[in-house]
């Protein structure tokens, strides 16, 4: 997934997950992946947001949805 | 509570001016298709209610230009029509609401974009009114066709070099073409004695001529000149239209390319004189659960599909 560095652009996560599964869950990253391109943020309903992020490629990120 | 993982994840933050599809498409080699993530495309954006999607009896969705933006418009069987939007510099998916078209009726080839204003037009299902939404405003009527074959589902689009170069709309539908002109908010039928299928048709510009055809049981191609005038054109390789194969056209602005229906599936290329295959698609969707749109700025075809009308939707890119 991409993001235009300063452009505020978000991602809904919970956009995403299979049908069937219930919603309401929380979101997360998995330490055992690669860990967000700092500044950018992820909050527990799954908004992913390109915040301070500075322009560069995280390889391997691995999110997590508990519920 | 259980936890579920995705799969490894390239999250990229590019620079700004360039918007995500831009920087996937100039990556890509002719012949490529590649998987694409979209801000806000899931089940909720497509949903219609009753388990049903806006994905169901679709064809194409249209690129702005003018404005970057992909629009697409599109109604669940018995239940809700919504129109979304997606923009190129965020790269993300919105909702901007329903067309008041009533509670039957699809996608089909019933969107039409005017690429030099992003105004759009939506042909009624099983009627003959065509609604207008200028960019930014909101939906109104503009002057009904004829009603000659008045079948449920046919095919507008926009013809830019319509109207000596000022661009217009064209239905077609089992029996007839008809022309609208913008400045006189009138119709005008070019043919009313084709014999296409009885519904399902399709219709798209390619260089300065209109192709159009197809629907249930037909393989029938006709081409309208900058004029309105009607000739024969090749035949479709296969029955083109809504239930059996797409028909877009070209991101080079003047070819078509046909993509059979189903998961995968054959492509064609007609570059205005013959139809040649093109290999096989990956859209990935069910048959009449997908929709594509041309992305000529960047010479790519996106597609969104879905394999039921609840699934979670993948997008992919192809570039011809």
């Amino acid at each position: 997934m991409s993001f235009q560095a300063g452009s505020g652009a978000t991602f809904d996560l919970a956009a995403t997950l299979p049908a069937g599964v219930a919603r309401g869950g929380v979101f997360g990253v998995s330490s055992s992946g690669a860990p967000l391109p700092t500044g950018m943020t992820l909050t527990a309903a799954g908004i992913l947001s390109t915040g301070a992020a500075t322009v560069g490629e995280v390889v391997g990120v691995i999110f997590t949805y508990s519920a | 509570m259980a936890t579920i993982l995705s799969a490894p994840t390239t999250v990229e933050v590019i620079p700004a001016g360039t918007s995500a599809l831009a920087r996937l498409a100039a990556s890509m080699s002719s012949g490529q298709w590649a998987s694409f993530s979209m801000g806000g495309m899931g089940t909720s954006l497509l949903d219609a209610g009753s388990g049903h999607s806006i994905t169901e009896f679709s064809a194409r969705g249209h690129w702005d230009p003018v404005h970057k933006k992909i629009q697409y418009w599109g109604q669940g069987h018995n239940a809700a029509d919504k129109l979304i939007t997606w923009d190129d510099a965020t790269n993300q998916w919105s909702v901007n609401g329903s067309a008041g078209t009533g509670t039957i009726g699809h996608a089909y080839y019933h969107l039409a974009l005017d690429p030099a204003t992003g105004d759009l037009y939506l042909r009624v299902y099983n009627s003959t009114t065509v609604k207008k939404k200028p960019y930014g405003g909101s939906w109104t009527s503009i002057a009904s066709f004829q009603n000659i074959a008045n079948q449920v589902a046919g095919a507008l689009e926009w013809f830019p070099a319509l109207n000596n170069g000022a661009g217009g709309l064209v239905f077609c539908d089992t029996l007839s073409a008809q022309t609208w002109n913008p400045a006189s908010n009138s119709w005008a039928v070019r043919i009313s004695s084709l014999l296409l299928g009885n519904y399902h048709n399709w219709a798209a510009a390619g260089g300065a001529s209109l192709y159009f055809g197809g629907g249930v049981g037909s393989s029938a191609m006709y081409r309208m000149s900058a004029s309105g005038s009607v000739t024969s054109a090749p035949s479709t390789p296969i029955e083109a239209g809504v239930e059996k194969g797409i028909v877009l056209r070209h991101p080079d602005g003047n070819q078509l390319l046909l993509f059979s229906q189903g998961t995968s599936g054959t492509i064609y290329r007609f570059n205005g004189s013959s139809w040649s295959t093109q290999g096989t698609h990956q859209i990935g969707g069910a048959t009449d659960l997908w929709f594509g749109v041309p992305v000529f700025d960047y010479g790519v075809v996106l597609f969104v599909a879905q394999t039921t009308s609840t699934d979670t939707p993948v997008v992919k890119v192809y570039r011809p």
